[in-house]
């Protein structure tokens, strides 16, 4: 009868089964019915008997068949990757991406909460009376240094100075400038208090710590010099960093960085030119602070230019600012 | 979310032959075909080997027959599979026969799944079923003794070949094709009758 998609396949095991003889009569019957109705088993059975005449190893045939069938359907299976595949995946980018949050992002723009006492004073004295016009003349050690002018608490840099310096010329016009600009800032601010939230790329921070007495090159030596916390020109790649270091740096934003008002946070992102010089200016955060925190970038220390491979080079950097009241 | 897998339901094994090769028209996966393949694959090597006479060319055979399936189930709705399959992998040994000798008669390649048999024809309908068994009477008459004896053993006390040569004292081929020859003769006879 109709029997047919509803039973199980016969198989070679039945075969060998049927020939020697170890099915019930009830079970041969069946088969031989199968074979009637069904020309498939009924040729196939007569080629496994054309096998076993032959003495063909079947089985290893077989086997060696089901491998390679399982090889050719397989495609579709290899979509549907275990959970675990997802996982670990999803895990990898997440390490990758939170790795380059930390540390690559933050090699541009890491942030470094810093709030400093300081006088009002111009850090930039030890930035230009240090200028490095020495020619070559290896700078003394900061302790080794007179300083004549103010200490500056926290700052080593700010306790060099008044080093007698060669060919000081341009030294001397950028800290006419300087002090022109802080005189300006400080005038206008007054009143006011401030601490300073400062980014600092991670790299520069690490340079700022290398005391180097490498010749600078020529652009940076208009405007920069080697101070005694190292702003460093040596390592072939560096990142912008102000003159005397970052340190000295926020302290000089603690003392000009004021408002009279209620206090906010501006983003002032710039770029360091590679002859020192600051440009394309752009801010965020607090709108009230905008102008002012521009102005207090410009009117601060000067910036020694990012290096790569060795040479200067104009790059970008954040510096975010709190402007906080006194009152 | 059924690339997960996890969510993807395993395919149970009754699924009916008829539902699978439809689902395989509809989505093309491979793998399922090759579980419908996996089950006849001895089937078919069998088949190869009965007609190519040669190991290695039958394990070839059984691949390029499922190659073939590959497309040719993408497009084909198959009613009867084993004999449309029988019909393929028959066809593909003879081609191949053919291509290395080049006599074998063409009239073994003929689509013999295309005609109905007799088992299909009894569900089809209850009073064409009701008029065969009337006619079934009569052409069991119309055969001869050895052939309505077989018949009789074989398809309604439901006898193995071994039983029915001892209880009839012939030959175990001679039942064999007794049966095979009284099915083919009572099948004509049906036809005939049906036609009336």
């Amino acid at each position: 009868m109709a029997t047919i998609n509803s039973q199980p396949e016969f198989g070679f095991d039945h075969f060998r089964r049927y020939r020697d003889g170890e099915m019930s009569a009830q079970e041969q019957h069946s088969l031989e019915k199968r074979m009637l109705e069904e020309p498939l088993v009924a040729d196939a059975y007569e080629g496994f008997l054309a096998l076993n005449e032959d003495q063909i190893d079947y089985q290893s045939a077989l086997e060696s068949l089901r491998d390679t069938l399982n090889e050719q359907a397989k495609p579709e299976k290899s979509r549907t990757l275990p959970i675990w595949a997802y996982a670990s995946a999803a895990s990898i980018v997440l390490g990758m991406s939170l790795y380059w949050f930390v540390f690559i992002i933050n090699k541009n723009t890491s942030t470094q909460d810093v709030a400093f006492e300081m006088s009002i004073e111009k850090p930039e004295h030890a930035a230009v009376d240090e200028e490095v016009k020495v020619k070559e003349t290896p700078l003394p050690p900061a302790s080794a240094r007179p300083t004549p002018q103010k200490a500056y608490g926290n700052s080593p840099a700010n306790t060099t100075t008044s080093e007698p310096v060669a060919a000081a010329a341009p030294a001397q016009e950028v800290q006419e400038r300087l002090d022109t600009n802080l005189e300006e800032s400080i005038a206008a601010n007054d009143q006011e208090q401030i601490s300073i939230v400062q980014t600092i790329p991670a790299s520069a921070t690490a340079a700022a710590a290398l005391p180097s007495q490498a010749p600078l090159s020529e652009s940076a030596r208009k405007v920069t010099k080697n101070d005694a916390a190292g702003a460093s020109a040596t390592s072939l790649s560096s990142r912008p960093a102000p003159l005397n270091g970052w340190e000295s740096f926020q302290f000089y934003l603690s003392k000009n960085a004021l408002s009279a008002e209620q206090p906010g946070d501006v983003e002032v992102t710039f770029t360091v030119n590679a002859d020192s010089t600051l440009s394309t200016f752009s801010t965020k955060g607090d709108r009230r602070f905008y102008q002012k925190a521009i102005l207090t970038i410009q009117n601060g220390p000067a910036w020694i230019p990012a290096r790569s491979d060795g040479q200067p080079t104009g790059m970008q950097t954040t510096v975010r600012i709190r402007f906080r009241n006194s009152n | 979310m059924k690339f997960l897998g996890i969510f993807r339901t395993r395919n149970p094994e009754p699924l009916p032959e008829a539902q699978r090769l439809s689902v395989y028209r509809q989505t093309g996966d491979v793998g399922l075909l090759g579980e419908l393949y996996s089950s006849y694959m001895e089937m078919v090597f069998g088949i190869c080997y009965k007609y190519l006479r040669d190991e290695d060319e039958s394990k070839d055979a059984v691949m390029q027959i499922f190659e073939k399936l590959v497309q040719d189930l993408k497009t084909h709705e198959v009613g009867n599979f084993k004999s449309w399959l029988h019909s393929v992998a028959r066809n593909h040994c003879l081609m191949q026969l053919r291509s290395k000798r080049v006599f074998v008669g063409n009239e073994e390649i003929k689509e013999e799944y295309a005609g109905p048999d007799l088992q299909n024809n009894e569900s089809e309908d209850i009073f064409t079923l009701d008029h065969q068994l009337n006619s079934l009477g009569k052409c069991m008459q119309s055969l001869v003794s050895e052939q309505r004896v077989s018949i009789q053993l074989f398809y309604v006390e439901e006898k193995c070949y071994k039983d029915i040569c001892i209880e009839t004292g012939y030959d175990f081929n001679k039942v064999k094709s007794y049966i095979q020859n009284g099915k083919r003769n009572l099948k004509i006879c049906m036809d005939r009758n049906g036609n009336d």
